[in-house]
């Protein structure tokens, strides 16, 4: 079964040629056929591997060889493995992408059939993308996909081309995420130098070899590059952007795989980052801080999809904590859970919004129990999950094991986890305003709902698994190498009740909207905010900024059209940021200053000036050519004599 | 031949050659031009001559018989320049094609 | 015998071109019939090579008095180039099937002769023959600039000429210089290799060298040349500056520094690297702040040329590696996006990115095909562009880590680069004029060249695996 595994993310790739590479015309049924069927596929095929698997067949963790590269005495391997993570990421992956496939197949129906094939081209390609990430055990493949995924989010993102907003956060999540790719890059191969292999058995078999003065600079490199990808503190900017894309690609990219590509690198590696506990350290309280900024800017939304962009952040940055912790089993039954919950919502979240005339503000939603019950329920079983209420919920078991991890992680653990805490309380109240409000009285008229099996079907399947799968929880730590904690009951308790808070405030929330606004206001006054952290303010300043900057009118600088062409669209795009303003503005300034500087290029100009000079030399030179023929006897006459005089001294000793 | 005969006769020839120069770059016209490069040659080719005797060579002799031949030639040319230059410039300044001016 | 072949048979095929003249594409055909003729004999010879250091070797005396000969040698470095050369001849051809009207058999003419040239570039080790048709190649590339370019194309091929012309004597007196230290007279290079120099002489003697090579790869500061040449020549033009001009300083630097001047070589490497790593930079920003495509795409090749010279300069075996793979892959990319771009010139008369646009919802073929090659040239892995940077920035992290973080932060300003052609064609409203799609030869061209940057990208062995004897004979030897 295990040589089954190379074809999984093939026949995405395969979908993806079809689609983007065959210059013949395909109608509006073989586009949409090929792109969901080619997007099943791999689901199906991962089935067996993971039942397999499951048998036992994951112990000895085989690895398949697809390609031997061979460079001087080194072999570059291109490899998949068979292991726990491979296999569970693999599924989740595969299984959500067929769903969420299946959903856009209804949801871009409309579009125009060629813009339908490119959106199905790309989402294939990042679905093989992503799996190639997920099932590498070699960091080519894992490059390979890792950029892939990176390239067809811009491409995605970007779906909508008309959109000058829509491109430029294309762009910037291109950009924001290469230049994190960059640091990965350097890392991996400072680590292949170190190690002598691309595998990534080999490689962490030789981490205790290595001195810890290469050592760190290669897990700081690598960890900034799994931050990037996953849109932690400070490369959170490009996420809430990115919903700029349609929702199908917001529901896989944004929710379930590209951002969780950097916790699968980060759980893929974990011992090395055993190995260097200050990195770690520095990649918990960077997850943590994500965890709780995200949090309350999610509060502070009015955009249904900018909210869960942000809550996406949150959720990551709490895999992120796990990680740097030292709790990969965890963290990976999170991302599996949070997979399955965070689609539905952004699948439930594009049906109510489409019933809104296409609205997307949670206010729009209002009603939408009555309009869209189905959807308006799938949608509350999702919040449910990520609020993570207890005992009936997947998210709760894995949250619980993710904050046990926490607790028990020693001198730290308990101001950790008790800030960890503090984030799912908010994250219950971001979560439930928003089915509070969409359980609200509101119009009852719905432009031409969406009927049929492929859009239920997946929505219905995903609720059963936000619902059911919180029972595999401990069984998925297990197999995943770790070992549930056990707390005390104190704990359970707090962490049970934490979510339910969460609820309370929410619904007082929605029943006083002026709170909220209150709180909005305060925090653009530059009040004090009751957190006497000082590096907690800062951060939240910053976080307040962008949360106006991404929710007000004024969020239009954020990504706004450029009008005048510019010297370079990122600093554009990069610029608005708040967190990064100073830093952007100076970047700038100083990229505006350098472009200006080198258009036109001044080393052609000088080449040309040291032309012009030669041209004015001449102009003074040609008086002497009289063409009169005893002047140039003259020349001839002192040349020779010039000549006779060199050689009489040369000569003369 | 003594040391001091052939010193006269170098400095003889050396008054020869620069005559001729002087001619050449002094006047004009071509006819008179080309009998100063005619008075210029010939400097070197008493050189020839009297170094010949003086080493009791015979390739002096030769080069000197050399050096008519090309004076032979280079007249032949030269006049036949004159009378293509007087055709198309109607003058026989040699300032008047100057068509090499930079 | 085969390799005197590989010259003469683009040669005859320029005169036929020239006789024949345009009636009914007879120069066209002719032009292809030569060149997928010398490609037919460099596959059979590689094919039934030698398994030794040479595939192929020709010595033959040509002027024994001054030791001249004609001494031919192919190894897979060569060949791979070679079949680039020959290859994206066949590409040039195709190109400028409508867009050359005037003199077309003289166009063609002058398409098989730079190919020619080239040719004898890449198989030549006597130097002085070298030198000719080092010499040799800028003639027919003149041309092609002069006679049928764009806008103010004399200037710019005169600026080529001068610059490459004047380069050409800083080679040609390292070949005399080098010739004079030996006790016989002789040009032969593998001859000239054994000689014992001393240290300061090898390093002035690879500086005389160096230049030409460098003004022909464009590293800056020599770069001017290159963006006033590759935007207004034809674009066929542009993809035999690109895809083969270009490469022969990168093989001139690559073959005979390390054969000729291992010691010289390994006191100039660092400033060779650092060179290029700020050359790197330097086109890469430039290139982010163009307005014209086809410029844009012309100090992209500024920038990955300086690649290609932190690779040779480093030495090491990833590196050299990488340094021919980025060569390869920059022919193929380079050219599929100047054939783009003169597709699109040819359809809406600007390549202004600002006037441009659109062009996903009225020509997706085009679309798609700008989508892949801007994705190579953004250094995307999978596609031979990333491998060879990769490689690149692997070997010199062996050697020297700042100069590595240097060059691997090209591929940052390389993402900025690449969107910005990318959604400055395909993306925004529609273009000025209507466009057409891609016909079927261009389509054949462009699926041709995106096979062969995937093909090498997914599986580099085949350049690797190829060149590897060459390779070994390049490493520099007192290195890690």
């Amino acid at each position: 079964m295990a040589s089954l595994l190379p074809f999984v993310p093939v026949s995405a790739l395969l979908g993806f040629v079809l689609l983007a590479l065959v210059p013949l015309r395909l109608r509006r049924g073989v586009v949409i056929g090929v792109g969901v069927g080619a997007a099943i596929v791999p689901a199906l095929l991962m089935l067996p591997v993971g039942i397999v698997c499951v048998g036992g067949a994951c112990e000895t963790g085989a690895v398949v060889t697809i390609l031997t590269i061979h460079v001087g005495q080194l072999a570059a391997q291109i490899a998949m493995s068979l292991d726990p993570l491979s296999v569970v990421a693999g599924i989740t992956v595969a299984v959500v992408g067929a769903l969420v496939m299946i959903y856009a197949g209804a949801y871009m129906s409309e579009e125009p059939v060629g813009d339908l094939r490119r959106f199905f081209a790309y989402m294939n390609l990042f679905l093989a993308g992503m799996l190639a990430v997920v099932l590498a055990a070699d960091v080519l493949l894992l490059f390979l996909g890792w950029e892939t995924i990176g390239l067809c989010s811009f491409f995605l993102i970007a779906y909508y081309t008309k959109r000058p907003k829509a491109v430029a956060a294309g762009t910037k999540a291109l950009v924001t995420t290469r230049v994190a790719d960059t640091m990965l890059l350097a890392g991996l191969m400072l680590l292949f130098l170190a190690t002598g292999t691309t595998r990534f058995d080999g490689m962490l078999a030789g981490v205790g070899s290595i001195d810890a003065w290469h050592l760190a600079p290669i897990a700081g490199l690598i960890a900034i590059g799994a931050l990037g990808k996953s849109a932690q503190i400070p490369f959170h900017t490009w996420l809430p952007s990115a919903m700029a894309g349609p929702t199908p690609v917001s529901a896989l990219l944004h929710s379930a795989t590209m951002v969780a590509a950097g916790v699968i690198l980060l759980v893929r590696l974990a011992p090395l980052f055993a190995a260097v506990p200050e990195i770690s350290a520095c990649v918990a309280v960077l997850g943590l801080a994500t965890a709780m900024l995200a949090a309350l800017a999610a509060l502070l939304q009015t955009d249904v999809k900018k909210l869960l962009a942000f809550s996406t952040m949150s959720q990551i940055g709490f895999m992120v904590l796990a990680l740097g912790i030292g709790a990969p089993a965890a963290a990976l039954a999170h991302f599996a859970i949070h997979a399955v919950f965070k689609s539905l919502l952004f699948l439930s979240a594009g049906i109510m919004s489409h019933g809104a005339h296409g609205d997307t503000g949670i206010e729009a939603l209002r009603g939408s129990r009555r309009r869209q019950p189905l959807a308006f329920w799938t949608f509350a079983i999702g919040a449910a999950a990520l609020a993570g209420l207890p005992l009936v919920t997947a998210g709760w078991y894995s949250k619980e094991a993710m904050l046990g991890a926490v607790l028990s992680s020693g001198l730290w653990g308990v101001p950790l986890w008790a800030l960890a805490v503090a984030a799912v309380v908010l994250t219950g109240t971001y979560s439930f305003r928003v089915v509070f409000v969409a359980a609200g009285r509101g119009p009852d008229k719905s432009i031409a709902p969406w009927e049929g099996l492929a859009v239920w079907a997946p929505l219905v399947a995903l609720a059963v698994l936000a619902v059911l799968s919180g029972f595999l929880v401990d069984a998925l730590i297990r197999f995943d190498g770790g070992t549930p904690s056990e707390l005390p009951w104190i704990a359970t308790l707090l962490g049970a009740a934490a979510p339910l808070a969460g609820v309370a405030l929410a619904r007082h929330l929605v029943v006083y909207p002026q709170l909220l606004d209150q709180l909005r206001a305060k925090l653009r006054h530059r009040k004090v905010f009751r957190i006497d952290s000082l590096y907690y303010f800062i951060l939240v300043r910053g976080f307040r900024k962008l949360s106006q900057v991404m929710a007000g009118p004024g969020g239009e600088q954020a990504i706004a059209p450029v009008l005048e062409a510019p010297p370079i669209d990122v600093v554009k795009l990069v610029a608005g940021d708040p967190i990064g303003r100073a830093l952007v503005a100076s970047a700038t300034r100083l990229v505006k200053a350098v472009v200006a500087a080198f258009d036109p290029d001044r080393i052609d100009l000088l080449w040309m000036r040291f032309a012009r000079a030669l041209g004015r030399a001449w102009e003074h030179v040609h008086r002497i050519q009289t063409g009169r023929v005893r002047d140039q006897s003259l020349g001839l006459a002192l040349g020779f004599a010039g000549l006779l005089l060199f050689a009489w001294g040369t000569s003369w000793r | 031949m003594t040391g001091t005969a052939l010193t006269g006769m170098m400095i003889v020839a050396a008054g020869l050659f620069a005559t001729g120069v002087f001619g050449v770059l002094a006047r004009r016209g071509i006819l008179f031009q080309l009998i100063a490069l005619e008075v210029a040659l010939s400097g070197p080719a008493l050189a020839f001559i009297a170094a010949g005797a003086y080493h009791g060579d015979a390739e002096g002799q030769g080069m000197f018989v050399l050096v008519l031949t090309l004076a032979a030639a280079e007249v032949a040319v030269g006049l036949a320049l004159f009378l293509r230059i007087r055709r198309s410039k109607g003058s026989d300044d040699s300032d008047a094609v100057s068509g090499l001016k930079g | 015998m085969a390799l005197i072949a590989l010259l003469l048979l683009p040669m005859f095929g320029g005169f036929a071109a020239y006789f024949l003249g345009s009636r009914r594409d007879a120069d066209r055909w002719v032009s292809i019939a030569s060149l997928a003729a010398t490609l037919a004999i460099l596959i059979v010879t590689v094919a039934g090579g030698d398994d030794g250091r040479w595939l192929a070797k020709v010595d033959l005396p040509w002027v024994p008095s001054f030791g001249i000969s004609i001494n031919f040698a192919l190894d897979g470095l060569s060949a791979a180039l070679i079949g680039i050369a020959a290859g994206l001849g066949i590409i040039g051809v195709m190109a400028s099937w409508h867009e050359i009207k005037v003199d077309s058999g003289l166009f063609h003419a002058c398409l098989c002769w730079t190919v020619s040239a080239t040719i004898g570039v890449f198989l030549s080790f006597d130097l002085l023959v070298f030198a000719f048709f080092w010499e040799a190649q800028l003639i027919p590339s003149f041309m092609l600039i002069a006679v049928w370019g764009h806008g103010a194309k004399e200037s710019a091929a005169l600026k080529f000429l001068i610059f490459n012309a004047v380069a050409g004597f800083g080679l040609l007196a390292g070949v005399f210089g080098l010739a004079s230290m030996a006790d016989t007279m002789t040009f032969n290079a593998f001859t000239l290799a054994e000689l014992k120099l001393s240290t300061p002489m090898q390093v002035w003697l690879l500086l005389g060298f160096s230049l030409a090579f460098l003004v022909k790869l464009s590293v800056p500061p020599f770069h001017a040349w290159l963006p006033d040449a590759h935007t207004l020549a034809p674009t066929a033009g542009s993809i035999l500056l690109a895809g083969l001009l270009l490469k022969t300083g990168a093989y001139g630097l690559f073959r005979f520094s390390p054969m000729l001047f291992p010691d010289g070589l390994l006191v100039l490497a660092p400033y060779g690297i650092a060179l290029g790593a700020a050359g790197a930079l330097y086109g890469g920003v430039v290139a982010c702040g163009q307005t014209d495509a086809k410029r844009l795409v012309a100090y992209t090749s500024v920038a990955h040329m300086c690649i290609v010279l932190m690779g040779v300069a480093a030495g090491v075996e990833y590196a050299l590696a990488g340094a021919v793979v980025e060569m390869v892959a920059h022919s193929f990319s380079a050219s599929a996006l100047f054939l783009l771009i003169g597709a699109l010139y040819e359809r809406t008369q600007t390549r202004d990115l600002r006037e441009l646009g659109g062009l996903q919802q009225s020509a997706p073929k085009f679309a798609a095909a700008f989508a892949l090659f801007c994705s190579a040239l953004l250094a995307l892995p999978g596609t031979a562009n990333f491998v060879g940077e990769a490689l690149v920035v692997v070997g010199i992290f062996q050697v020297n880590w700042p100069f590595a973080l240097l060059a691997l932060s090209t591929l940052i300003v390389s993402v900025v680069y690449g969107t910005r052609l990318l959604k400055g064609v395909t993306f925004g409203a529609a273009s000025p004029a209507v466009v057409r799609d891609l016909g079927w030869r261009e389509i054949a061209t462009v699926l041709t060249l995106a096979a062969g940057t995937i093909a090498v990208g997914l599986y580099p062995q085949s350049v690797i695996g190829l060149v590897g004897p060459a390779l070994k004979a390049a490493l520099v030897p007192h290195l890690p």
